[in-house]
């Protein structure tokens, strides 16, 4: 369960600000966040996944209160429990499709790097349809193969809570669709809790809820 | 760490161009100095070894570099000579042994070094193959001149021509081959050891009443025919002391007078030395010098240059380490994303840091291993390539 109370929050140097009374999303819940370009949808999804730090209220994932945790704290959290698939993918260019994959445990020292985890990987990237790109570098894959990449690599560490910032931009409506088909069918395998900020208002009838980020803007820049 | 290195591998070797940019321009800024260090060092050790194996050196006055240089390490040739009889005073004098060396003429480029057995002893050299020379017209040689030119005893080698248009000059002497010394790392590695008589017989102080032997030079494209019919530039004239011939060469003149080119003067004691050096300090035309004395003076001077040299390297490298810094902030700026990325995943500030600093030890580690491997490699051919 993901629940955000009293949420304040505003960047330095910047009226922006947003309020987030009350939150709250059931354990395995599939949320939709919707709303116009700059109304904090992606802040609102760091803030949920921990990445951001609230200047009021709190946000709990489950039974930790991130908003209260220390840096290291949360970046241990994040590293264990949370899936983020970034709006550009985030991917590394010097890296192969499996090292991406792999790159929560390469840069965590704290998590198994056995084989089991690179058999995960190689499964996952299996199960995407890119079993036989592995070893490809990342400037030869197509955008929604990227896109895939980013999706497993969020999934690798079987993480409750599955962020994916924007996964269908860019994409057309079949990719778009193929791309949420994954993220659905991931999600449902671990039982994770998945939050999509979406443009696609022809998807959000999948989701269990639609949040609309901009009644959450206090003040806009 | 392990994990933090199998990343920064990836990136340097997927940056290539960067990376050997970055390579290329620290080896160059690691191996200036080291490979100056390695020359100065190895040039100072040799220098100094050998200086401080001969005890006393004797020769024409003048430059007392030339002199040692000369008496030592068999380089520059010396303007002047001197009598043969000075080293036999010396050893009459009972003071000290006196050795002679005449070096005025080479073979294949190889310094021909006229001496008596007693340079042997004095170097503890005894030959590795064959014997010492045993008559008029034979040789022994250093380690690689026998190894470079693929001689063993038994084999000949001709002294170079002192001068091709001298028609009235000697021919050069095509010497026997008797032994082969065994490698010491010395200037004695790299020259041909003679009896004094056969330096004097080259420079054309002994001849013999044979005529002089000749053979047809291919290269200088003369008719292969026998005898008269050949062109006299297709000939090369030269002398050959052979076992039916040796007794026919004969000097003209008193021997003690025959130049040679310095003495290495080996005395008993102290005392004997400081007598020696005594006898000749205000001498009109001699001088005796002590070796390491004029050798630390030389490595003075090397090692002069050198601190100049460290200092232009090192604002050289100064300024290469400034256009590296801004090449790493750039990059580091660039990279920003990445490491925002790696941030919010969960990855600690620390290993982000402990990324890049394992990419420059990365590029640091290879430009010192190319670092060393071409001061190595310059050490070991520079005695070859500048003649040290």
């Amino acid at each position: 369960m993901i629940k955000i109370e009293e949420l304040g929050f505003g960047y330095p140097d910047s009226a922006f600000r947003l309020r987030v009374p009350e939150l709250t999303i059931d354990a395995g819940g599939k949320v939709a966040v919707v709303g116009p370009s700059g109304c904090g949808k992606t802040t609102l999804l760091r803030l949920a996944a921990g990445i951001l730090t609230p200047g009021a209220g709190s946000v709990t994932l489950g039974d930790v209160t991130v908003s209260d945790q220390a840096d290291a704290a949360r970046r241990r959290f994040r590293i264990a429990n949370v899936g983020f698939v970034f709006q550009d993918f985030g991917l590394l260019e010097y890296l192969n499709v499996l090292e991406n994959i792999l790159l929560p445990v390469l840069i965590h020292p704290g998590l198994p790097f056995a084989a089991e985890v690179r058999e995960r990987a190689t499964t996952l990237a299996g199960q995407v349809g890119l079993g036989d790109l592995s070893d490809a570098r990342i400037d030869r894959l197509s955008h929604g193969e990227r896109q895939r990449v980013a999706i497993c690599r969020a999934m690798l560490n079987r993480p409750a809570y599955l962020f994916a910032d924007e996964p269908t931009g860019n994409l057309d409506q079949t990719s778009g669709e193929h791309i949420l088909d994954l993220l659905f069918g991931q999600a449902d395998e671990t039982g994770a809790t998945l939050v999509v900020v979406t443009h696609d208002e022809s998807v959000l009838d999948r989701f269990d809820a639609v949040v609309r980020c901009a009644d959450f803007v206090e003040a806009h820049t | 760490m392990k994990r933090v290195g199998l990343l920064a591998w990836r990136y340097v070797c997927f940056h290539r161009v960067k990376t050997v940019i970055l390579v290329i321009s620290m080896t160059v800024i690691g191996a200036l100095p080291l490979t100056v260090h390695t020359l100065v060092r190895n040039l100072e050790a040799g220098l100094v070894s050998r200086a401080e194996a001969t005890p006393l050196v004797l020769g024409p006055r003048g430059s007392r570099f030339d002199l040692t240089l000369h008496a030592l390490y068999f380089k520059n040739r010396m303007p002047r000579t001197l009598p043969m009889r000075v080293a036999q005073e010396i050893t009459e004098s009972g003071l000290a042994l006196g050795i002679p060396l005449h070096c005025r003429f080479s073979a294949r480029d190889y310094p021909v070094i006229g001496t008596s057995a007693d340079y042997f002893a004095f170097r503890q050299l005894a030959p590795a193959a064959g014997t010492g020379f045993v008559r008029l017209g034979d040789c022994v040689l250093g380690h690689t001149v026998a190894k470079r030119l693929q001689l063993a005893p038994g084999d000949r080698l001709m002294s170079d021509p002192e001068n091709v248009f001298d028609i009235a000059g000697s021919y050069p002497v095509n010497m026997r081959v008797m032994g082969i010394l065994p490698r010491t790392g010395s200037p004695d590695d790299e020259a041909v050891f003679v009896d004094t008589e056969t330096a004097w017989l080259i420079e054309g102080h002994c001849h013999g009443h044979a005529d002089a032997m000749h053979t047809y030079d291919p290269e200088m494209g003369g008719r292969a025919t026998n005898g008269h019919e050949l062109a006299a530039e297709a000939l090369k004239h030269y002398m050959e002391v052979t076992d039916e011939n040796v007794g026919s060469f004969h000097f003209h003149g008193d021997r003690r007078g025959f130049p040679i080119t310095a003495v290495l003067a080996v005395p008993d004691s102290k005392k004997s030395e400081t007598l020696l050096r005594g006898r000749y300090q205000d001498h009109d035309t001699l001088q005796a010098l002590i070796p390491l004395h004029v050798v630390e003076e030389l490595v003075g001077v090397v090692f002069r240059v050198k601190r100049f040299l460290d200092a232009n390297v090192a604002l050289v490298g100064l300024a290469v380490g400034l256009l590296l810094a801004l090449v790493i902030l750039l990059s580091l700026r660039l990279r920003r994303r990445e490491m925002e990325i790696m941030f919010m995943m969960g990855c600690a500030r620390r290993t982000t840091h402990q990324l890049v600093v394992a990419e420059l030890g990365i590029v640091l580690a290879i430009s010192l291993a190319l670092a060393a491997a071409v001061a190595r490699a310059v050490a070991w051919l520079a005695p070859s390539l500048l003649g040290v």
